[in-house]
């Protein structure tokens, strides 16, 4: 932040400029290989992002980190080349994917309206069921809550809900592990209180 | 204590959550970029740390926005150098810095091409009009009866004739006569300048080349008094 400083200060300004290129011009370029810019391009598109930041330093306010300031310059950058690339692909002929070819099978309108729907009374039970969860969730400890939801919900991966909660791995595992008993416990959900269950049915 | 309990029951109900979970849109309110990158730095107040994960469990744009950035600042980065570290570097450098700086530079080009053009311009339509100079005249010193120098002007110019704080009027009326003691012109209502000159403008056909002399008198009530005497010359261009 103290070379922005002293870039916003008028001091050194060109010195500074290639300081700040130097020590984040192999982040930048890494943010546009991940994206799937060939190494080539990822070079170009950085070159556009270090030349949109540095005409336009005045105007960081340094409310954030000059870091996220930069990555938000790089992710606008990105947006504006995907842009370009769909007005470039719009005269083209290609075909969406997403349209179903005619001689693709895709279920016919009966087929459709004679498909076995869940029944009602199973769906009234999942949503009973679900809002039996809802209530388990909330009686867990915050911590363990979000990494449950994280997880089971949301479908990220133990790293991603290290990053986002700042905890390690280990302590997701066993939030998770926890978590899961609790609930299970709750819920009544173990093959244990399956059978219980089903004993209590016959 | 990290495997997780086999559950197929639980996963269903998750199953269940996730698909009514899913359909949902994020929250509208997000926290600040500035709230954001602070809680990456860990630098957040610990009263707001619980608010910003309990937004992120819910909010989906936010959670991209905080991975993207983790993975960004995961990147190696290096120590400020006074040179740029790789040759590859180096390259896009010297690319960057000529984008940035050529773009300036033919601007500033453009404004002292501008500029040169505009001071020439004006030379020459000074030079062409002609630069209307000034030329200050002292009145003749009548008491030791000799006149004073006698002043080379080229029209147009500024006379200035000086007279002294003492004899200060309202007006001041001029009048010209040749060598040969013809009356040639009269400019009344002259006004004395704040530092005692009465200034007069000739144009340049306004006299034909020789000498002259000026009677300058000040009014007052109706009333006029001699000021002084002047003389000059009108030579050719």
């Amino acid at each position: 932040m103290r070379l922005v400083e002293e870039i916003q200060a008028g001091v050194e300004r060109e010195r500074n400029f290639q300081r700040l290129f130097d020590m984040h011009w192999s982040r930048v370029v890494s943010y546009f290989r991940w994206k799937g810019f060939s190494e080539d391009k990822s070079e170009d598109l950085t070159q556009d992002t270090f030349l949109r930041v540095f005409k336009g330093i005045d105007s960081f306010r340094r409310e954030s980190t000059f870091e996220w300031w930069l990555l938000e310059a790089a992710k606008s950058t990105f947006k504006n080349e995907l842009r370009r690339k769909t007005a470039e692909k719009r005269d083209g002929v290609e075909q969406s994917l997403d349209i179903p070819r005619s001689n693709e099978s895709s279920p016919s309108l009966i087929e459709t309206l004679v498909s076995p729907a869940p029944g009602a009374l199973e769906g009234a039970m999942n949503r009973e069921q679900v809002t039996a969860l809802r209530a388990a969730l909330n009686n867990l400890p915050p911590q363990m809550r979000q990494c449950c939801i994280l997880r089971y919900v949301k479908g990220l991966k133990y790293q991603e809900i290290a990053e986002l909660m700042q905890i390690s791995i280990e302590t997701v595992k066993a939030h998770l592990f926890q978590g899961r008993k609790r609930l299970a416990s709750m819920l009544g959900t173990t093959e244990e209180a399956a059978k219980k269950r089903d004993e209590d049915a016959t | 204590v990290t495997d997780e309990p086999i559950d197929p029951e639980l996963d269903r109900l998750f199953a269940l959550l996730a698909e009514e979970e899913n359909g949902k849109a994020d929250p509208v309110e997000h926290p600040s970029a500035a709230t954001l990158s602070a809680y990456h730095t860990r630098t957040l107040p610990s009263g707001e740390v619980a608010q910003v994960q309990e937004h992120l469990t819910a909010c989906g744009q936010c959670r991209e926005q905080l991975l993207e950035y983790a993975q960004f600042m995961a990147s190696p980065v290096e120590e400020p150098a006074d040179n740029v570290s790789s040759f590859k570097k180096a390259a896009e450098w010297r690319r960057l810095r000529s984008s940035l700086y050529n773009s300036k530079r033919r601007l500033t080009y453009a404004m002292a091409a501008v500029l040169f053009m505009a001071v020439v311009g004006l030379s020459i339509y000074t030079l062409s009009s002609g630069p209307e100079r000034s030329k200050t005249l002292e009145p003749l010193d009548s008491e030791r009866g000799r006149p004073g120098t006698v002043e080379a002007v080229q029209l147009p110019v500024t006379l200035l004739l000086k007279s002294s704080a003492k004899s200060s009027y309202p007006e001041y009326r001029a009048d010209f006569w040749s060598g040969s003691g013809r009356h040639i012109r009269g400019l009344s209502r002259l006004k004395q300048s704040p530092s005692f000159d009465v200034k007069i403008h000739l144009k340049e056909d306004d006299l034909a080349p020789g000498d002259y002399r000026i009677e300058l008198q000040g009014i007052k009530s109706g009333t006029s008094s001699p000021v002084g005497k002047y003389v000059f010359r009108v030579v050719d261009r």
